[in-house]
């Protein structure tokens, strides 16, 4: 098998199919295409691909159920792809399980830097370092304390989780419901009032300007993304 | 189909009937106490009211019968003269349904009339409102017509000369450059007809939340500097601000929207500015540009989809930002409206009501 990874590109479209194919060749990754849901599912399966660029509005299937589908046995990064009418449906589509969005119309360099930032993306289930660097920040994640520049800063233990597990996937869209279950438990996902204001806090301890965020990014209606 | 009492036909004539009898049956055992005089004027008052009740019929039947009671009964012992109070009592019936006849008639007339006019300014209306509907189907079709097809076709004949492939490197990147913005352009135009069509069809749902402005100011401006990199950008947020109950994507529309037309519209070398504050029980979000101002004689109009300071000018564009904002100012019980401050240049002003946030549920801090 080569070294190069392998990326599926999932779009009815031809002409978008074909740009991205080969942008991404260019790039050197290597490329498979698939116009249907049911395609896709193969490629899947035959291949193996490391990323998965999906697109949501897809002929045969509904692309938030063929993710959902997809994750019982796969947990390949997946990047997808929505229209601007759809917006809705991205939301679910991440909640469903897919890593990072993108609206058309895309810029190719945005795609291929989200592409690459997947594949850095640690595979689910391996173990975290016990260790976590952003900025001069330093997390650790044994004795569960945070320093900046080496002095210790203090968080309330909400704090520290929700800034532990953003740290722990950077670059990764996380949407409000799945911030809540993760750091407030399952019963918490409806009230993305408690994320804000912890975010709110966050960024006042950790941003040097709270109103121009550097690390804890918002993705506007959908929820928020970590930047190293 | 309602009955006019005036055509009641039978029912007058035995109300008639009955009010005659009965009343002389009444008056009949107080024979003594009633002189002849009153006696008359009470048939008299019959007769007018069931003139104006039921018409001259009905009238002249109670004027008779009252007429002959009060000759056998009232004016019994009386001389012959006393035949003038019946006759006097027919003459008084007949007029008095000639008069309510004329004046039913009148009102009928006059009824009609305004039905009618109602009628024809309905249709005038119908007509006004279609014509108005064909102005801006044909002002979209103009609007869509030549801002989104001179663009395409510059880029079908940049993406044909690249295709030639005789143009040295250096304008071959910058043709390129110009064909990517060109489709970007391209693209946020959909956009904006796309959130119109959206907006206008009462489609979209708010998905109102509690948040803080400053985030979605934030993010806007962010986009905006990677937009237009060459662009200044000044922020001012004001201190302590509550947060808002908005829907945050539609508002970073509407906030893209007015910086998108403040860009467009100024001198690339002065600054664009975003000022958040709040008065009273509103929240103000305001965006100023140094670019030639807004006359307040155009500045309603501006709001109308698919209306432009400048009719024909080269700046792309469809119309659409200040209406589309216009509309997410309002789904949010805000409102909109172009300023021209002192200073020069024009300002844009957001602005959204502030309700009562909820207080943070406790024990939020539990975990």
């Amino acid at each position: 098998m080569s070294e190069q990874p392998l990326i599926l590109v999932v779009e009815d479209e031809r002409q978008i199919r074909e740009t991205v194919v080969l942008a991404l060749e260019c790039e050197g990754f290597a490329a498979c295409e698939a116009a249907t849901a049911a395609r896709a599912g193969e490629q899947v399966a035959q291949r193996k691909p490391d990323v998965i660029i999906l697109d949501l509005g897809l002929p045969d299937r509904d692309g938030v159920d063929f993710i959902r589908d997809l994750r019982a046995w796969s947990a390949t990064p997946i990047l997808i792809l929505s229209a601007r009418s759809a917006e809705d449906s991205k939301v679910d589509a991440l909640d469903a399980g897919a890593d990072d969005y993108l609206s058309k119309p895309f810029g190719m360099a945005e795609l291929l830097a989200r592409v690459r930032a997947l594949l850095r993306r640690r595979p689910e289930g391996v173990v975290a370092e016990a260790q976590l660097c952003f900025g001069d920040f330093e997390i650790d994640c044994v004795r569960r304390t945070v320093s900046k520049a080496g002095m210790p800063l203090h968080l309330t233990q909400i704090e520290y989780r929700l800034l532990a597990y953003l740290a722990a996937h950077p670059g990764r869209v996380l949407t409000h419901r799945h911030l809540l279950a993760q750091v407030w438990g399952g019963q918490a996902v409806e009230n993305h009032q408690y994320l804000r204001v912890y975010v709110g806090h966050l960024r006042q301890k950790i941003e040097s300007n709270p109103a121009q965020p550097r690390h804890i990014l918002t993705e506007i209606g959908v929820g928020y993304r970590f930047q190293l | 189909m309602k009955q006019e009492p005036f055509s009641a036909g039978w029912a007058g004539y035995m109300w008639a009937a009955l009010a005659a009898t009965l009343g002389t049956l009444l008056l009949a055992p107080w024979q003594q106490a009633v002189t002849p005089a009153g006696a008359a004027l009470l048939y008299a008052l019959a007769a007018v009211v069931l003139a104006i009740s039921y018409g001259t019929g009905p009238a002249v039947l109670a004027a008779l019968v009252g007429g002959v009671a009060y000759h056998v009964i009232f004016a019994a012992d009386a001389d012959r003269r006393e035949w003038l109070v019946p006759g006097v009592l027919l003459l008084i019936a007949l007029s008095a349904g000639q008069v309510t006849t004329r004046l039913r008639r009148h009102a009928e007339l006059l009824r009609r009339q305004s039905r009618e006019r109602a009628e024809l300014s309905e249709q005038m209306r119908a007509a006004e409102l279609k014509h108005a509907a064909e102005a801006l189907r044909s002002s979209i079709l103009a609007a869509l017509s030549h801002d989104l097809r001179t663009p395409l076709t510059a880029l079908v004949s940049q993406a044909e000369t690249l295709q030639m492939g005789r143009l040295p490197p250096e304008r071959q990147a910058a043709l390129l450059e110009t064909l990517r913005q060109q489709a970007l352009a391209l693209s946020r135009q959909m956009n904006n007809l796309l959130d119109m069509a959206r907006l206008a069809s009462g489609a979209v749902e708010l998905k109102r939340a509690w948040q803080p402005i400053e985030e979605i100011v934030g993010v806007t401006l962010q986009q905006a500097r990677s937009q237009w990199p060459q662009r200044q950008f000044a922020i001012q947020i004001a201190a302590e601000l509550p947060p808002v109950n908005i829907d945050a994507v539609l508002l970073e529309r509407a906030l893209w929207n007015l910086l998108d037309n403040a860009a467009k519209y100024s001198p690339p070398d002065q600054p664009v500015t975003v000022d958040v504050s709040r008065t009273g029980c509103e929240l103000l979000l305001a965006v100023c540009d140094a670019g030639q101002g807004i006359d307040p004689a155009d500045a309603a109009r501006l709001f109308t989809a698919f209306q432009r300071g400048q009719t024909e000018s080269d700046i792309a564009g469809t119309g659409l930002g200040l209406s589309i904002a216009q509309s997410i100012a309002r789904a949010h019980g805000g409102s909109i409206e172009a300023t021209r401050p002192a200073a020069g240049g024009s300002c844009v002003v957001l602005r959204l009501p502030l309700g009562e946030a909820p207080a943070c549920m406790p024990g939020m801090e539990a975990g």
